[in-house]
Order: C-alpha cells, then sequence, then structure tokens
C-alpha cells in the first residue's frame, strides 16, 4: 500500500513490532513505492490499510518465524514447537537461556567448524478480504464489502436568524474503531477527515454552467475550508474489536467525513424549523428555503 | 495556446525615476513589447499564467521613491502606490483603510499586493478603492505630461481611467478624514475566505454617511444618488434603502458568490446596520 499521510505505514510496523516481540525502532520502513522492489499492490482505498496490509503483515511475521525456528532448531537442538521468537532472540520456551540471536541466523548459520545452514530470510505474506460477491445487478444483492464501521457525529453552531450567517462552534466524531492501534494518528484521521466533511458540507464544490463546464477551477473560487474556520473538533472511541483484524482495529480513513454534511445540515434544520436537504450549505441556500425558492 | 513558464519571455526593467519610468513604456511600447507597469505582481503573474495577458515586458515601478510615500504633508496624508497592503494595515494611519484592506486576499499575498496595484487591478473588487472614493482624495498619475495631480472623481469611474504609459504614483488624503467615524463591512459566500459577495465602506462626515461599495456591480463605485436617498433622515430606514436601491448601477452581480437577490438581501442587512450604528451615535 501506498503511504498517504495517513500513518498506516506506521502502524504496520507497530503490528510486526509486536508479532515479532521487538522493538519498533529497529523495523526499517520503506515508506516510497519503489517498482524496483515494492510488490504489486491492489489499492490504497477504502480505509482498510490497517486491515489488509496488517494481515499481510501478520501472515508475513508468520513465514518468518516459521523460517527462524526451523533453522534455530538445528543450532538449539530442540523440536520447532518448542521455540518462541522475541526480544531479538530465538529460545526454547521453558528454556529461554537457551537461545541464539536472530542476527546469527538470519543470513544462515555457520557452525563453529565453517559447516553454514540456510540463507537469507525473507518473509511474504498477502491478503484478500474472504467472500466477496458482485453486486446483483437487478436486486443489488451481493457481498462488496467486509465489516462495519459505526459512529456518531454531531456539531455546536451559532446561527444569526435575520442574516443566514453561521459559526460552527465545535465538531464531535464518537467511533467504534475496533482497537486504537496508534492513538495520535487515529485521532489525526478522524478530525482531518471531519474537517474535509465540514468543507463539503459548508461550502467546497464545484460549480458548473449549462454546458456542464466548470466555473471555479481555482483555489480562489473553489475553498475548502481553511485555517481559521475551524470549529473546535472532539474526538472519542469505542473498542469493540473487530475478530479478524489485526489486534482488532477497524477501518476508520473516512468515517469522520460521513456523518458530517448531515450534522450540519439537521443543526441547521433545527435552527430554522425547515427540511434543509441540500449541499453546500451556505447562507443563499438557507435564506432561499426559508423564503420557500428551493 | 502557448504552455510557457510567464517569467521565460519577459523583459524587466527598474527605472529609478518617474520619467525614465514614462520613457521606457513609450519605448518598449514602439517595439511592439506590449509593456505593463509592475509593483506587486499577483495579478501579472496570475492573470499572466491564465493566459489572460501577455505582456511582452514589465516596468517595476518599486525603485522610484515616490510610490513608496507614507507622509503628511501640509493638510494631507499621501500614500505611495507600492506600498504593500500589509505595510499600511502596520501603520494604521488611516484606520477605514487598513480595516477594507485587511479583508483583501490574505496576509501572504497582501504582503505583496500594493495599494496601487489593487486600485488598477483587472479584478473588479478594487476594494481598497472604498476609503479614497470616500474622501474625495486626491490621485497623483504620471504620464508623458509629468506628474498631474487631479480629484478622484475626475480620473476613476469603475477604474482608474488612466492612459497608455500612465500609473499612479501616489493619493493624497486631507487629514480631517483619518480619524472620522467609519464603518466597513465585507461578507463573503460562506466564512472568512473568499471574494466579496458584498463590501460596504462608509464613513460618517458632517452628519451625512458616504458610501462605497465593492461586489454589488462589477466595478466598485460611490453614488450620489444613493447617498441622498439613504441620509433622508426624515423617512424609516426601510423606505430610505428601498429608494436607494433604485439607484444602484446596472447590472447588479448574479454569479457565483451569490445570486442578485441574494446581494440585494445582504446589501439591505449591511446599510441597516450601518445607518442604525451611525445614526444610533448622534
Amino acid at each position: 500500500m501506498i503511504e498517504i499521510g495517513t500513518g498506516t505505514k506506521t502502524i504496520l510496523a507497530q503490528i510486526l513490532a509486536e508479532r515479532l516481540k521487538m522493538d519498533v525502532n529497529d523495523i526499517h520502513v520503506q515508506l516510497e513505492v519503489d517498482t524496483l522492489n515494492t510488490p504489486e499492490h491492489w489499492k490504497t482505498v477504502a480505509s482498510r490499510g490497517t486491515y489488509m496490509g496488517g494481515r499481510a503483515v501478520l501472515a508475513a511475521a508468520e513465514d518468518v518465524i516459521r523460517q527462524l525456528k526451523n533453522i534455530a532448531s538445528f543450532v538449539l537442538r530442540a523440536r520447532e514447537d518448542d521455540l518462541e521468537v522475541g526480544y531479538g532472540k530465538v529460545f526454547i520456551r521453558d528454556e529461554p537461556n537457551a537461545s541464539i540471536p536472530i542476527k546469527d541466523i538470519a543470513y544462515g548459520y555457520t557452525f563453529p567448524n565453517g559447516n553454514t545452514i540456510g540463507g537469507q530470510i525473507i518473509g511474504r505474506g498477502h491478503f484478500v478480504i474472504r467472500g466477496m460477491t458482485y453486486l446483483d445487478k437487478e436486486t443489488g444483492a451481493g457481498r462488496p464489502g467486509p465489516e462495519w464501521t459505526v459512529g456518531a457525529e454531531g456539531v455546536e453552531i451559532e446561527l444569526d436568524l435575520r442574516t443566514y450567517r453561521y459559526r460552527i462552534i465545535k465538531a464531535v466524531a464518537v467511533i467504534d474503531i475496533g482497537k486504537v492501534l496508534n492513538e495520535k494518528t487515529a485521532v489525526g484521521q478522524v478530525k482531518g477527515a471531519m474537517s474535509m466533511g465540514l468543507s463539503f458540507a459548508a461550502r467546497e464544490t464545484f460549480w458548473f454552467d449549462g454546458n456542464g463546464r466548470v466555473l471555479n477551477p481555482q483555489l480562489r473560487t473553489y475553498r475548502p475550508i481553511r485555517f481559521g474556520e475551524h470549529p473546535k473538533y472532539e474526538v472519542a472511541f469505542v473498542e469493540t474489536p473487530q475478530l479478524d483484524a489485526p489486534y482488532g482495529g477497524r477501518g476508520v480513513g473516512e468515517h469522520g467525513l460521513i456523518g458530517m454534511p448531515a450534522a450540519l445540515a439537521n443543526s441547521l434544520s433545527t435552527a430554522l424549523s425547515v427540511n434543509i436537504n441540500y449541499l453546500p450549505l451556505i447562507p443563499e441556500l438557507l435564506w432561499k428555503i426559508k423564503r420557500g425558492e428551493k | 495556446m502557448k504552455n510557457r513558464l510567464l517569467a521565460a519571455n519577459i523583459e524587466y526593467y527598474r527605472p529609478t525615476t518617474i520619467d525614465e519610468a514614462v520613457e521606457q513604456f513609450f519605448m518598449l511600447k514602439k517595439e511592439n513589447k506590449n509593456p505593463m507597469y509592475y509593483s506587486g505582481g499577483t495579478e501579472i503573474l496570475t492573470l499572466g499564467r491564465l493566459n489572460l495577458i501577455q505582456p511582452g515586458a514589465v516596468i517595476d515601478i518599486k525603485a522610484i521613491k515616490e510610490t513608496f510615500s507614507h507622509e503628511f504633508y501640509q493638510d494631507h496624508f499621501i500614500f505611495g502606490a507600492s506600498l504593500p497592503l500589509t505595510y499600511i494595515e502596520e501603520k494604521n494611519v488611516f484606520p477605514l483603510l487598513t480595516q477594507t484592506s485587511v479583508e483583501i486576499a490574505d496576509h501572504t499575498a497582501r504582503n505583496k499586493i500594493t495599494l496601487g496595484g489593487n486600485l488598477c487591478g483587472e479584478i473588479f473588487y478594487r476594494e481598497a478603492v472604498l476609503p479614497f472614493l470616500l474622501c474625495n482624495c486626491k490621485v497623483a498619475v504620471a504620464g508623458k505630461d509629468g506628474l498631474k495631480t487631479l480629484p478622484i472623481a475626475q480620473i476613476f469611474n469603475k477604474t482608474f481611467q488612466l492612459e497608455a504609459g500612465q500609473f499612479l504614483v501616489q493619493l493624497f488624503i486631507d487629514k480631517k478624514y483619518l480619524s472620522l467615524p467609519f464603518i466597513t463591512i465585507k461578507k463573503r459566500q460562506q466564512w472568512e475566505t473568499g471574494y466579496p459577495l458584498l463590501t460596504v465602506a462608509s464613513i460618517e462626515v458632517d452628519h451625512q454617511i458616504r458610501f462605497a461599495f465593492s461586489g454589488l456591480c462589477p466595478f466598485p463605485f460611490r453614488s450620489q444618488r444613493m447617498e441622498t436617498e439613504l441620509n433622508k433622515t426624515n423617512l424609516p430606514v426601510e423606505k430610505r434603502i428601498d429608494n436607494a436601491i433604485e439607484h444602484i448601477p446596472t447590472p447588479i452581480l448574479h454569479d457565483l458568490e451569490g445570486s442578485k437577490e441574494f446581494r440585494l438581501f445582504v446589501l439591505r442587512n449591511i446599510l441597516t446596520e450601518i445607518i442604525l450604528e451611525m445614526e444610533g451615535k448622534r
């Protein structure tokens, strides 16, 4: 997968460190995609980077552990199923002083007399979601996605009933993330998504002429929410683990965005006692709806 | 359409005197180089990149010391055309100008945008002109006949009516205006970013409120007839505004920022706010 600022590769390194019981600082992460040595990937989409990438990392970790145990069993003269990998070593579970450092076997092992066995250890892992189907074109029946992430969002606004101008004071999101794997990046993901959602909700849009040409093709007229226009963001998590996800984590990348336009429209609908079902929620729209023109 | 790096094909000149600048202009014009005077450059660069203008040469006026005046002279205060908007805001000699200026673009852009550049810009809001219209300022313009000083009403009609080779050097404000009560209000389509849906600047002079507008029509203006109606204190405010609206020049803007009808709604609110506030203090 590609690191697009989500922090997913940081979390993948954490997952690997957890599984190999090692220091995350000893894991080298290649952030850039280089087609010379990066495996073919599908897409970085659907808020499933941690889930799918994480499962692939766990599979690769199992592959590495199996190979390490295989070679260590010769060196330690022990059954593979009596061995554990962790803390930079392979050791015998019930006799942990009997161990061999991973660095001594990761490129094969050389006995004191010069005999050598094994070779460089490269772990491989992949993951696809089980049981996906195409959708039935007629009925829409099928299974297009894996688990659900649920959440609740709200905003607090201040609306001037005379001018229809408003300010968003606070935006709140509570997301069932399954398990928080990295709190700072998770909060960052949700806050970022909330700001995108509010931007789409309240201003950011393309305006078209009758021939479908975009009338605002520049950032001076296509205006995402800017510094100084943000409300206070509050983010909290609920943890209901997803059983087949790495350490229980659910998708969270986009979920903070989805509820924001509806939360804002609902708050404005309440304030103005009319149903507001159009975007973007600019003061002129509110004025028109209130006058019964839309 | 040519797709080129703007700077690659443009000649650059930086004269140090007014005469030199004008002479340079006509020389370049003779060579068909479509010369343009250049100060902050923000519009020349952005419009140039969209191929909406194609200068072959630019004459940077920022080495001409008169364009940096920021000082009292007899009964007037002089603003040089090359002063960056943020400089004027930081010095804050004329708070009405400061408050109108701080709403233009963003701080980073205003470090580059100059007073003269905003006043003479192609982008039609030119909000920095509003305070100068309200104060009947005088304008010093350089051209082939040397430096001329005119009342703004004589040279500004929607835009500065500059002839080829002329450029704005200074603006003179009678110092009595620097401290009069004022209100300037800018409303955008949404929040704090974007061009004006409507900007209204106002100042009270001898119990009369003067008004200047940007974003109402595709040009900034001040209207004597609207002011007359708005100052008829014997009538209810609502009626005064209704009457003033009859005299808005045409066309009233109807574009991406907002419909004509909504602009008038916003205009009514702003005018009411200004009149109640100004007259309430008397």
